[in-house]
């Protein structure tokens, strides 16, 4: 009897291991446009326009207060999708988080997990999206919790179909995807 | 970029646009005035005829930053506001935002409904001051006059009431408010006119009404500005605000110690300056002119003999020896001026930007002074400068231009010649009863004074009887005086007449 109740209990923990993975893909991938009605974390392979937010968050939120602004532009540079993005970082970004790193000493690493897409548009012919994530920062500052909800924004190269971050969207960016999600 | 046809009729879409959408905002905020610049020389300080910033003309004190929580960020990052900031040679304070400093302080920043860039005049709260600023319905190309003051009812422009095309030398549009702000938006200057249109095109495509809108709705984004405000510099370069404040309590970096140091260097510390007063009218003084003769007073300056007798009965012939001295005192001319003193106050009050405190060293004060006020917001100097009238005297000489030395005979002794003498010598009469000497002048200076003085040797007298002496004397007048004259009697002397009678005188 008591085999047969492990069996059975294996069995049933199998199906609804899989039942709540095929959930959870069904959620994330099967609906992306105008938003998602479930906030949950990704588990199954994460999407390359997903992963291009990872790597954008990351990178913006690994802050060294030891680096000048200009380092800190490059690197982000390294993981945007054009030069006009990345000269907008280096001009209006770069000295606010120089100046913020400089007034809270912070030193810290960034990791980000895609939450859920939230906007989907094509404009110019471009298609863009805006990924909800959840960033945890090694070192929280005053206007910085951890872990910190914040949206970025991603483009699709058609020329070379890969994804790239344009920005994480700006407090005055994210009061207005707020106001128009359903 | 939009290509130049297209912008430029999409400015003229703009323009129509802000002209009629400025009457709510300019009846609700101000009541349809803008007040545009009345100092045109502080602008002219800052923008060149041409419409470029006159930088030779204005002292560079750096970059400088503001806490703006309007300026759009993302999580956890503050984004300041930026300015270039410089002062003017007036002592003016100059700010001139970077592009995008300029348009997310006149949009995301609270565009208000007047216009009027929330960030740059009461950061995070209600615009309070009773102004307009804004580019919208401003056209470039005509200038505008510095002078006028331009009613929008229902929001249009009426038009230069004073200028007409031209009334400024440069291309560019300006407003002023009752916060001392001026406000200067000029088009880029990367290259000729047409370019400069463009560009102001540009620009104010960024700042059009219609883009608060796009932005509410999504359809623009902060980040698009950002990115659109970085191609058109560019493209063109920069399209420049400037903010010219009189008054640096209202920039939005407040008075920083760079521009107070600047304006401390071309503005000289509050003076208290009294008027100069009416010092009185030059004045002359003197003493009075003496006279004197002879060995004492009452002599009739007579000197010699003792005991004169009449010629005619001196073998001799000695006659009478006579002494007169004239002392002149000078004319002393009395003048006022008015002199200008001035002197260091270090005077305390409240806490204000302007008081940058009073530096030593302590000598430097009239009305004491200690270390702490060095520095200290509450105590400036003052200049303090005030006039004396103070009197200068300069002295004249005035000297002899004529003397006379008058002889007289009494007018008893004349009847007593006529009468009594008579009498005892029939044919008695008188023979020279009046006798005069003159004398020029000058005399001599002795000391200050003019001094003359002369003995009349034998003066023949024939006449016996009691002599009055009299001297007179009249100056030269001076340069700020005129001749004087004095006399003066000395007194009698008695000259004899012998007789031959040893019984009783026969003298009057």
């Amino acid at each position: 009897m008591i085999h047969i109740r492990r069996s059975i209990l294996a069995v049933f923990s199998v199906v609804l291991v899989l039942a709540l993975a095929a959930a959870a893909v069904f959620l994330i991938r099967g609906r992306p446009a105008g938003g998602v009605a479930h906030a949950q974390m990704l588990s199954a392979p994460v999407p390359p326009d997903a992963q291009a937010a990872v790597q954008g968050v990351s990178t913006f939120y690994t802050i060294d207060f030891h680096e000048t602004a200009d380092q800190w532009a490059s690197r982000l540079c390294k993981v945007l999708d054009s030069d006009t993005d990345c000269q907008a970082s280096r001009v209006y970004l770069a000295p606010g988080v120089y100046s913020t790193a400089q007034k809270y000493s912070i030193q810290t690493s960034c990791s980000a997990l895609p939450i859920r897409l939230v906007s989907d548009k094509v404009q110019d012919g471009r298609e863009y999206r805006v990924w909800e994530m959840q960033a945890t920062v090694s070192k929280v500052w005053p206007g910085m919790p951890s872990p910190a909800i914040l949206y970025a924004e991603v483009v699709l190269d058609p020329a070379s179909q890969k994804w790239a971050m344009t920005h994480v969207l700006l407090n005055d960016e994210v009061q207005t995807l707020q106001t128009a999600a359903p | 970029m939009i290509p130049k046809s297209l912008f430029k009729a999409f400015v003229l879409v703009l323009f129509a646009a802000s002209v009629t959408a400025l009457p709510a905002a300019a009846d609700g905020g101000n009541g349809g005035t803008i007040n545009l610049p009345n100092d045109p020389s502080l602008v002219q300080q800052v923008v060149n005829p041409n419409g470029s910033v006159n930088y030779a003309g204005l002292t560079d004190l750096g970059v400088v930053t503001q806490e703006a929580d309007w300026m759009p960020h993302p999580l956890g990052i503050d984004i300041q506001a930026t300015y270039h900031e410089y002062a003017t040679a007036s002592g003016a304070l100059v700010l001139v935002p970077t592009v995008e400093t300029d348009i997310m302080g006149r949009l995301t920043g609270g565009l208000l409904e007047n216009g009027a860039p929330q960030g740059y005049y009461n950061p995070g709260g209600a615009l309070t001051v009773n102004v307009t600023t804004t580019q919208y319905g401003v056209d470039y190309s005509q200038g505008i006059d510095v002078n006028a003051s331009v009613q929008i009812p229902g929001g249009a422009w009426q038009g230069n009431p004073s200028g007409g095309l031209g009334a400024v030398p440069y291309s560019g549009a300006e407003s002023q408010g009752a916060s001392g702000l001026t406000t200067v938006t000029i088009p880029s200057t990367q290259a000729g006119t047409e370019i400069q249109a463009d560009a102001l095109a540009s620009y104010n495509d960024l700042l059009a009404p219609g883009v608060l809108d796009q932005l509410s709705s999504g359809v623009l984004t902060a980040w698009s500005l950002v990115t659109l405000s970085i191609k058109d510099d560019q493209v063109y370069g920069p399209s420049t605000t400037i903010l010219i404040y009189t008054d640096c309590t209202h920039s939005p970096v407040g008075c920083t110690s760079e521009y107070m140091a600047a304006r401390a260097l071309v503005v000289p510390p509050p003076s208290v300056i009294s008027e100069p007063p009416s010092c009185k009218p030059p004045f002359t003084t003197s003493g009075q002119i003496t006279i004197s003769g002879g060995p004492g007073v009452g002599s009739g300056g007579k000197l010699a003999p003792s005991y004169p007798v009449v010629v005619g009965q001196d073998p001799q012939r000695r006659g009478v020896d006579v002494q007169a001295r004239v002392v002149i005192p000078p004319i002393i001319y009395h003048y006022f001026e008015a002199v200008r003193r001035e002197e260091y106050l270090c005077v305390g009050g409240d806490p204000s930007p302007y008081n940058s405190g009073c530096p030593g060293p302590a000598g430097k004060y009239s009305n004491g002074w200690s270390a702490s006020m060095a520095g200290n917001d509450r105590y400036h100097v003052v200049d303090h400068v005030w006039y004396d009238c103070v009197e200068h005297t300069q002295v004249y000489p005035d000297y002899l231009a004529e003397a006379r030395i008058a002889l007289s005979l009494t007018e008893e002794s004349r009847q007593w010649i006529l009468t009594s003498l008579a009498q005892a010598y029939p044919g008695a009469h008188l023979k020279h009863p009046e006798l005069g000497f003159d004398f020029p002048g000058p005399g001599s200076l002795s000391g200050e004074s003019v001094v003359w003085s002369t003995v009349e040797h034998s003066i023949p007298i024939e006449d016996p009887g009691n002599w009055v002496v009299t001297v007179s004397a009249l100056t030269t007048g001076t340069a700020v005086s005129t001749p004087r004259f004095a006399t003066l009697g000395l007194g009698q002397f008695l000259d004899y007449l012998l007789r031959e009678s040893l019984v009783g005188g026969l003298n009057p």
